[in-house]
């Protein structure tokens, strides 16, 4: 690390173990864990406040978003008016997975956005700053960025949510009823470490990597439709490098009690956790190496 | 004239200069494309016409709307609402030129930009993938740039109007996102106008925003023909008319209560 590093070119520093001023988020040193999120709850506690000032503005705000991203929603339903079904998957269905997506992917606008303007941080300098405080670089990131008004896109998976239970009616298990929640927590951490592998690009590119548009709203709109109507380049590509498909696609198959055309085992739709708990590690890791890489611009 | 001609020039060079973006911009075009197309590749399996368009139209609809896209630019434009926030308006409307034109000229310059680099790559990659139906004639070709032409001074035309509403509104974006939603939704961008039940189809055909997509596209796939794309030129004619007359109204309406603080 670097500040081991200028202990060791200053000889006058009497030699003394130099505690980690800034601990991995790997190592699980618990306490430090346990002091990095208090203050992370303590830093969105303040955001939160900052941005309930402008009452009306933040309600017009959810609302606008709740309207944009509903449009993708109505759109669904006018093209089923239409056509009624897709390869056996009937209207309710398709909004269910979107439902699934949308939650997901809304939730982790609110906590893990920050990572898609990283590059801006980067550019301007204000990543030395963070270095230089006694915080895990990651929570100071995650922290500078929470945006309660993102939350008109968790509306909209709501809503959508509802429309698709009215017309497909699931058998409710126990079973599906733990599982839901799971699946979602799963997806925002899903996009948040797809967030995280881009921001970490940017320590090398500066300029804001777009190509990850592709995978995180990219993603986003293809979870919507079953992943078997795709052909196999893009079913790969989102089933093992960017594992989206695990967010609705998979577990949806096991929610909406179908099997998939393509004869996938059933153990598959309950794999989205520990997939998502792998892909986090490579982010994490990826993440870690990115940093201690980092050159600041200098400027 | 040769002052327009020359702040287009200008912009589309701006525009140019990003080469990166223009890469990255095209693969998401095709990327969102490609599902596009595969979603009523798997919608039209066993099936034939559904309103009128078969699996090639509809593909070709996908193919063009990702070219038409940029184009049209319906999201995220404020650049006159944020000289008008900042005060810089002042000068822009003190210059020695026409401030629409001027505004015209630099939209078109950039729309030139995204026709070419955007558009046509965006066409000819979802075209070569999926197949796509090409106009017949000459004739076809003439008819389907004229209107492409009319659809994006249609597109400026309404959100520079958007844009000026920051004389009269604080946030221009409320505003701003709704007019984005209405104009993607009936233009056919999200869903072509064909798929529409009867009622929204009805109220499609009485906002300027079915110019900017669904004519040309018509144009293009030859159910348009004739007399019939005629008409629907004249139209989108009449739209440009009334949007521009509506816009310089404002304009003048607006230099009339601008209050220059003295710095």
């Amino acid at each position: 690390m670097r500040n081991e590093k200028a202990s060791k070119s200053m000889p006058v520093m009497p030699k003394q173990p130099v505690p980690s001023v800034r601990p991995s988020v790997l190592s699980p040193q618990s306490s430090v864990l346990r002091t990095e999120f208090s203050l992370y709850l303590r830093f969105i506690a303040a955001r939160i406040r900052g941005q309930m000032q402008y009452r009306a503005s933040f309600i017009l705000d959810v609302i606008s978003r709740f309207l944009v991203n509903g449009l993708e929603l109505a759109g669904i339903f006018i093209l089923f008016h239409r056509f009624s079904s897709l390869g056996g998957w009937g209207v309710g269905e398709i909004v269910f997975l979107y439902a699934l997506v949308t939650i997901s992917f809304a939730f982790h606008e609110v906590v893990a956005q920050s990572f898609e303007d990283f590059s801006l941080t980067v550019r301007q300098g204000e990543f030395d700053r963070i270095l230089l405080r006694p915080i895990t670089p990651i929570v100071q990131v995650l922290a500078s960025d929470f945006q309660l008004k993102r939350l008109g896109r968790v509306l909209t998976g709501v809503v959508a949510l509802i429309l698709a239970l009215m017309r497909v009616h699931l058998t409710w298990t126990v079973g599906k009823l733990l599982y839901m929640p799971v699946v979602i927590l799963s997806g925002i951490f899903l996009f948040a470490a797809i967030d995280l592998i881009g921001g970490t690009l940017s320590f090398w590119t500066i300029e804001r990597t777009e190509v990850i548009n592709v995978f995180t709203y990219g993603g986003v709109y293809m979870s919507s439709y079953p992943i078997s109507i795709y052909q196999a380049w893009i079913r790969r590509t989102f089933t093992f490098f960017i594992p989206i498909a695990f967010v609705a696609y998979y577990p949806g198959l096991y929610f909406l009690d179908r099997t998939d055309p393509l004869g996938l085992p059933r153990f598959v739709s309950f794999l989205t956790p520990a997939v998502t708990v792998i892909f986090c590690a490579v982010a994490l890791c990826f993440w870690e190496w990115g940093v201690r890489q980092y050159q600041s611009t200098g400027s | 004239m040769r002052l327009y001609y020359e702040v287009a020039l200008r912009s589309y060079r701006r525009w140019i200069a990003y080469r990166a973006a223009t890469i990255s911009g095209i693969v998401t075009n095709c990327f969102f494309g490609c599902i596009r197309a595969l979603i009523f590749i798997a919608l039209y399996h066993a099936r034939g016409e559904i309103a009128g368009y078969d699996l090639t139209d509809a593909v070709t609809f996908v193919a063009l709307g990702q070219g038409m896209l940029m184009v049209l630019y319906l999201w995220g434009w404020w650049e006159v609402a944020d000289t008008i926030k900042t005060g810089s308006v002042v000068t822009d409307l003190s210059r020695p030129y026409d401030y629409y034109a001027y505004w015209l000229a630099r939209d078109m310059g950039r729309a030139v930009y995204h026709l070419l680099f955007r558009g046509v790559t965006s066409f000819v990659v979802i075209a070569l993938i999926f197949g796509a139906r090409l106009p017949a004639s000459f004739g076809q070709w003439l008819l389907f740039a004229l209107s492409v032409v009319l659809a994006a001074v249609t597109s400026f035309a309404f959100r520079f109007t958007v844009n000026l509403s920051a004389f009269w509104l604080l946030d221009v974006r409320g505003v701003g996102s709704a007019a984005a939603i209405t104009a993607t939704l009936f233009s056919g961008f999200e869903v072509p106008l064909v798929y529409f039940p009867g009622w929204l189809l009805l109220v499609s055909n009485i906002l300027p925003f079915r110019g900017m997509m669904q004519t040309p596209a018509d144009i293009f796939l030859g159910h348009l023909t004739g007399a019939g794309a005629l008409a629907a030129l004249a139209l989108q004619v009449a739209w440009c008319a009334v949007l521009i007359l509506g816009g310089r109204a404002m304009v003048v309406a607006a230099t009339r209560k601008v209050v220059v603080q003295g710095g």
